[in-house]
């Protein structure tokens, strides 16, 4: 251990002063401010701002229209968390076998994640497309040619086609930190539990789970957070419709923001805030047994 | 594990077909920013039949796509180059003096890691410094915006480097910031490269915050280029996959040369038990 005259002199704290103002000014200031300007009826077309207390919260808890969308974003994240983790799952157990292919199909299983959401939007508009679109005539070439729907437009599934979009993009982040995770479980491991006699399932369930259990806390805590703070995918294939069937919390921020609502749009940043920050911590709070190097 | 050899062709049959999940798509935007008007409004996967490279062209000039990518470009590397720098010396001070002070900042900043941007107060905050609509307001934002996952990189990695150089530099009695930029920050190449990687991919691929911060044309990036583009040339498919083609091309060709960095970077504190 370094004294600590001589630690304060290789370490100058004023290192830090860079780095800490850009995050400072621009990430939690705006963040502090957003709580204040959330209390207000801050908008466009008048002057002053106001203190009105809770009554941009009242509105988004209390109408239906922002009751749907606040349930829209939680079910959006919870259904697209499960399905690409355990899809993810599923695909870095599969290619942990010791497949030659191992490398190249990991790369592509993972191309969607580096692209931009916004991309993916439009290929997936163009493939939802209910006539000409590659999903209807997949569905025609396999003579299904009679679930052919306005994927985007019809009520029934228009969020489950959103989802589906998210899952196809991320499903093969999860299996890169699931393939991580694998490598860490030592081979001697599974030996001698097979000389114990031990079959299949038990192997997953006494070893390889266990094992993973970071990995699963990691990617269940990303994954929702992620999925509560949506925009891009959703903006481009529905911008939120039909209806509000598909709008969620970002949304809607966008949605009131471009409609001189700034106050109000401010309220619907800060339920982002709470909930992202509520469920990280209680996520962490339930899993985290086991110590997670995340946080 | 044994797994018979015949299982193994099954399995790697299996992933072949389920990659074609992803792949198809791919192919589907290739084959059709190739084709012409009528061609690729049919939306299939036959191979064109007359190679249309012209479509590129026209949609380079009418998308504007030579200025929208230098705007991608300039702003994605400036915002990589001071998250860089900002974070690797915030998280060295907070690796190497562990006070309590310097532990509660890691935890501060790794708030950012949770929390979402509040965009309705951020052009308030960038209107107060008069960084609205230009060029240092979104590459401050971004690298802002960087900062936490970048530090928290950083952090990881300098914990693994000796420090016995450090002090016999100094004693030697070379300057804290000699220290740094020539002995420390070289031995954190792997990490910069991944940081590096990651937030270029980051900032190139966002469309929310241009959408919110740029508003005037002549300033913005490959994806608010794009969506417009879309807007107004909606039944040009043939265009509007040439424009996809475009603008995955700088991200697919970062993403095969730095793979490794990537992974590295996106498991790195997350699977240790």
């Amino acid at each position: 251990m370094l004294n600590n005259t001589l630690s304060k002199k290789i370490y100058p704290q004023y290192f830090i002063i860079p780095g800490f103002l850009l995050y400072t000014i621009l990430f939690i200031l705006p963040s502090v401010l957003g709580f204040g300007y959330s209390l207000t009826d801050w908008n466009v077309y008048t002057e002053k701002i106001n203190f009105i207390g809770l009554e941009n919260f009242v509105e988004i808890f209390t109408y239906p229209t922002n009751k749907l969308l606040i349930m829209n974003t939680i079910k959006y994240a919870i259904t697209t968390t499960v399905f690409k983790v355990i899809i993810g799952l599923f695909l870095a157990l599969l290619l942990n076998e010791g497949l030659r292919s191992k490398n190249i199909l990991r790369t592509i299983f993972y191309i969607p994640a580096i692209l931009s959401p916004l991309v993916i939007g439009l290929v997936f508009t163009s493939i939802f497309n209910p006539v000409r679109g590659l999903l209807s005539q997949f569905l025609n070439i396999i003579g299904m040619g009679n679930f052919t729907h306005e994927w985007l437009a019809d009520i029934n599934t228009a969020m489950p086609a959103v989802m589906s979009v998210e899952i196809w993009r991320f499903s093969g982040y999860c299996m890169v930190i699931f393939m991580a995770g694998l490598q860490l479980i030592p081979r001697s491991l599974y030996e001698a539990a097979e000389i114990d006699g031990a079959g299949k399932i038990q192997k997953f369930s006494h070893i390889t789970l266990p094992f993973l259990t970071p990995s699963i806390t990691i990617n269940i805590i990303l994954n929702i957070i992620w999925g509560l703070k949506v925009f891009d995918i959703i903006f481009v294939l529905t911008k939120g419709g039909p209806g509000h069937l598909t709008e969620v919390l970002n949304i809607a921020v966008f949605t009131q923001f471009s409609a001189g609502r700034y106050g109000f749009a401010t309220a619907f940043g800060v339920v982002i805030f709470i909930f992202t920050s509520a469920i990280a911590f209680t996520i962490l709070r339930l899993l985290n047994k086991k110590k997670v190097d995340f946080i | 594990m044994k797994t018979s050899k015949i299982k193994l062709t099954v399995i790697e049959i299996v992933l072949w077909v389920i990659s074609l999940v992803i792949l198809i798509p791919f192919f589907m935007v290739i084959v059709n920013s190739l084709k012409d008007r009528t061609g690729s409004n049919l939306m299939n996967l036959a191979l064109p039949e007359i190679v249309h490279w012209k479509n590129y062209l026209i949609v380079i000039k009418e998308g504007n796509l030579i200025r929208s990518f230098l705007n991608s470009f300039l702003i994605a590397v400036s915002s990589v180059f001071i998250s860089v720098t900002c974070s690797s010396a915030v998280a060295y001070i907070l690796a190497r003096r562990p006070t309590r002070f310097n532990k509660g900042l890691y935890f501060y900043f790794l708030i950012g890691l949770v929390a979402p941007l509040n965009m309705v107060t951020v052009i308030k905050t960038l209107q107060i410094f008069h960084l609205i609509n230009s060029y240092p307001g979104i590459i401050l934002l971004y690298s802002a915006l960087l900062t936490p996952f970048s530090v928290f990189l950083f952090y990881g990695f300098i914990n693994s480097v000796p420090q016995s150089l450090e002090e016999s530099a100094v004693i030697d009695g070379a300057t804290p910031l000699t220290v740094f930029s020539k002995i420390v920050f070289p031995l954190l190449k792997p990490v910069s490269v991944t940081v590096a990687v990651l937030n270029f991919m980051n900032a190139w691929n966002d469309f929310m915050i241009p959408l919110y911060v740029l508003n005037r044309t002549s300033k913005w990036p490959m994806t608010l280029a794009i969506y417009n583009f879309y807007g107004r040339r909606e039944s040009d498919w043939h265009l509007v996959f040439a424009d996809i083609v475009l603008t995955i091309l700088p991200v697919l060709i970062i993403y095969i040369m730095g793979q490794k960095y990537i992974v590295s970077g996106l498991t790195a504190g997350s699977v240790k038990g």
